[in-house]
């Protein structure tokens, strides 16, 4: 096996294994859900309380039905999990967002305006309902307003609801029957861990019910380093590995096929405060440790985007988002969630830092594309015809390979220093700020079907 | 799509092979020439030069679209009364003594012509003599001198220099430009500045059209 990463080695992929395979069997998980345990005890394996113990056998049974990919389909564009492609997804539950310095708690306005620029979005590849709370709707609405809203807006393929077991209910019921159809995956139930080591009822009444109706599950796992999972970062992926794998076995005892995907975006943990530090270099060794382990595993992987702990869109944030979201797409992972706009390890939202991640997405993913090396690219025939002393604007070579070997963006100041203080002297926040304004009031909701808007009016009515 | 809508697509692309045998045919089929001119060539190169203001076209792509407009040019152009072509002006550029630098130069040249001004482009490594001549000849409306060093700065003023004693400053502007190179400087020795090869051909329109 080939790892695309270098930064882990497959011995250490190896070992990090081995040490898993010890804290399944000896260790054990908690489920903290009856009908979890049922199911484990049917497949022979041994049970004390809510503990589990997953042999190696078992394991090794339960990896053999996972997918290696899928299919996940959207109103008007689908995508697939665990192929070439990195997919790019949404940012997921912040509580504030802040644009021109100013902050506020997320509502429905914002909640709009954020689902319309991931429809807008060139690099945003799906949507996802649990970008924020719509705190102004009121509370039994809140789900079923947020899904409702992002089909109004979107046309690209939602994630789920597992927030509640209702939740998971309404939103598998409301996406399967937008997109009428039984058989397709329509939804993505993110089933979060508890770290150290656990799963919680609520996640696991959602698993069952993403289950039933064969729809994709993530599994996510978030732990601290030092609080929520030791402290060094092979013990953190030990135990981060345990999780992630007593999920994925659940949930092919549940449903053998059931596509699912490895997710971990832990990050470090800043001591002085015992708090998160999602936007740091530990987090990008753990990304790349996760492709290369659900690699091992053949089980499709997530991690997180450009990650930041800086609270406005600063030099710390671009340093942080761009130690975190180089990673994904030089190692190959799957599926990013919370690729752009975070700020504050997860629970901010800065408009101008979600535009200028976009474009740091297009600068990975032209990183990760590599150097196209043909003849045609390395132009013998051009060199000869310029020769020394000459120069290759006016070439036709030049005019088309220049946007297919060159990633530009209007955000960026790149020009003189005088054109630019001339022009205004704006930064690339600024100019962030006016390219959404221009997004925004270029963006056009998409057509439905009389049925489909007659569907979505009651949960839209509030 | 009307013929001249093709050729100012293909224009537009750098097609030059495409807009000399479009424009060949334009010709063939009895259109006017001044109508090829404006309603095809000049209205692409218009919009190749809003597409860069905006920044959605790059240098390369003009420059290419250029090259296929004046394709075009090369076969109306006989057939062009005077006065049909309305030029922009006349600029003499040069990189000044003891510069050997001229990747600026030609961007500006290049842009400048793509704008519909005639450009006589005197190279690197210039004297002054050089200059003076060549204002004699042509009778230009602009003088465009460029320095990549900050040493060879003094050269432009010396330049600017040997126009004033040659009694020729009052007959063309002198713009400058180059890394080094800035408003304030461009002031002191009488010249007018642009910081690129955009601000050239605004500073230059603006220069003929004073």
């Amino acid at each position: 096996m080939e790892f695309r990463s270098t930064i882990i080695k497959k011995q250490d992929v190896e070992r990090i294994h081995e040490a898993t395979l010890k804290i399944l069997e000896d260790v054990g998980v908690d489920f903290l859900y009856d009908e979890v345990l049922e199911v484990f005890k049917k497949h022979g394996a041994k049970v004390e309380g809510h503990r589990v113990f997953i042999s190696e056998a078992l394991l090794n049974q339960a990896l053999k039905t996972v997918p290696t990919s899928f299919v996940w389909k959207g109103p008007k564009s689908e995508v697939t999990i665990g192929g070439e492609r990195t997919v790019v997804a949404p940012l997921s539950g912040v509580i504030e967002v802040s644009e021109k310095g100013e902050k506020r708690r997320v509502n429905s306005e914002d909640f709009i305006k954020l689902t319309k620029l991931h429809e807008s979005s060139k690099v945003m590849d799906v949507h996802n309902p649990n970008i924020m709370v719509p705190l102004d709707i009121p509370e039994d609405k809140q789900r079923n307003y947020a899904l409702a809203t992002t089909l109004k807006l979107g046309t690209k393929p939602v994630i789920g609801f597992t927030t509640t077991k209702k939740d998971a209910v309404d939103s598998l019921y409301i996406l399967k029957k937008f997109h009428e159809t039984e058989d397709d995956c329509v939804a993505l139930g993110i089933i979060s861990t508890l770290s150290p080591l656990a799963y919680d009822k609520v996640m696991l009444e959602s698993l069952f019910e993403f289950a039933k109706e064969k729809q994709p599950l993530m599994f996510a796992t978030c732990s601290l380093p030092g609080a929520t999972s030791p402290v060094t970062i092979a013990g953190t992926l030990a135990t981060n590995n345990a999780e992630q794998l007593a999920g994925i076995v659940l949930s092919q005892l549940v449903c053998p096929g059931l596509p699912v995907i490895y997710g971990n975006t832990t990050g470090s943990c800043d001591m002085r405060y015992a708090t998160p530090a999602i936007g740091a270099a530990e987090t990008a060794l753990i990304t790349y440790a996760t492709a290369a382990l659900a690699q091992y595993y053949g089980v499709p992987s997530r991690s997180g985007g450009s990650l930041a702990d800086s609270k406005i869109p600063d030099i710390q944030a671009g340093i942080e988002g761009s130690f975190t979201l180089i990673p994904p797409f030089i190692s190959g992972i799957h599926m990013v969630l919370h690729s752009c706009g975070i700020l504050d390890s997860f629970n901010l939202l800065s408009y101008e830092k979600y535009i200028i991640d976009e474009h740091l997405v297009a600068m990975c993913k032209r990183l990760a594309e590599g150097i196209n090396v043909n003849d045609e690219t390395l132009a013998v025939d051009l060199i000869k015809q310029v020769g020394p002393k000459g120069q290759y604007l006016e070439e036709m070579h030049t005019a088309m390979y220049y946007r297919k070997e060159h990633c530009t963006s209007k955000l960026f100041v790149k020009e003189g220093l005088e054109v630019w203080e001339k022009k205004g002297a704006k930064s690339a926040v600024d100019r962030a700020y006016e390219e959404m304004q221009k997004r925004l009031s270029k963006y056009k909701a998409p057509e439905l079907t009389k049925e489909q808007e007659e569907f979505l009016k009651p949960y839209l009515t509030v | 799509m009307s013929i001249y809508q093709d050729i100012a697509e293909n224009l537009m692309e750098g097609q030059t092979a495409q807009v000399r045998e479009l424009t060949q045919k334009a010709v063939d089929e009895g259109k006017p020439a001044v109508e090829i001119l404006n309603n095809a060539l000049l209205a692409g190169m218009n919009e190749v030069g809003e597409l860069f203001k905006e920044g959605e076209m790059f240098v390369p792509e003009v420059l290419i679209a250029a090259k296929a407009m004046n394709s075009g040019m090369e076969i109306i152009k006989p057939l062009l009364n005077d006065g049909d072509i309305k030029k922009a002006g006349t600029v003499i550029m040069a990189t000044v003594k003891g510069d050997l630098h001229d990747i600026g130069l030609n961007l500006v040249s290049m842009m400048l012509e793509g704008a519909g001004f005639e450009v006589i482009n005197l190279g690197i490594d210039t004297e002054p003599e050089k200059i003076i001549e060549a204002i004699k000849q042509y009778n230009p409306d602009i003088i465009g001198m460029s320095a990549m060093l900050t040493t060879t700065m003094k050269a432009m003023k010396e330049a600017v220099q040997a126009i004033k004693e040659a009694g020729l400053y009052d007959k063309v502007k002198v713009m400058v430009g180059g890394a080094p190179v800035n408003d304030e400087f461009a002031q002191q020795i009488g010249a007018h500045y642009s910081s690129d090869a955009n601000e050239a051909v605004e500073v230059a329109t603006r220069l003929v059209s004073a």
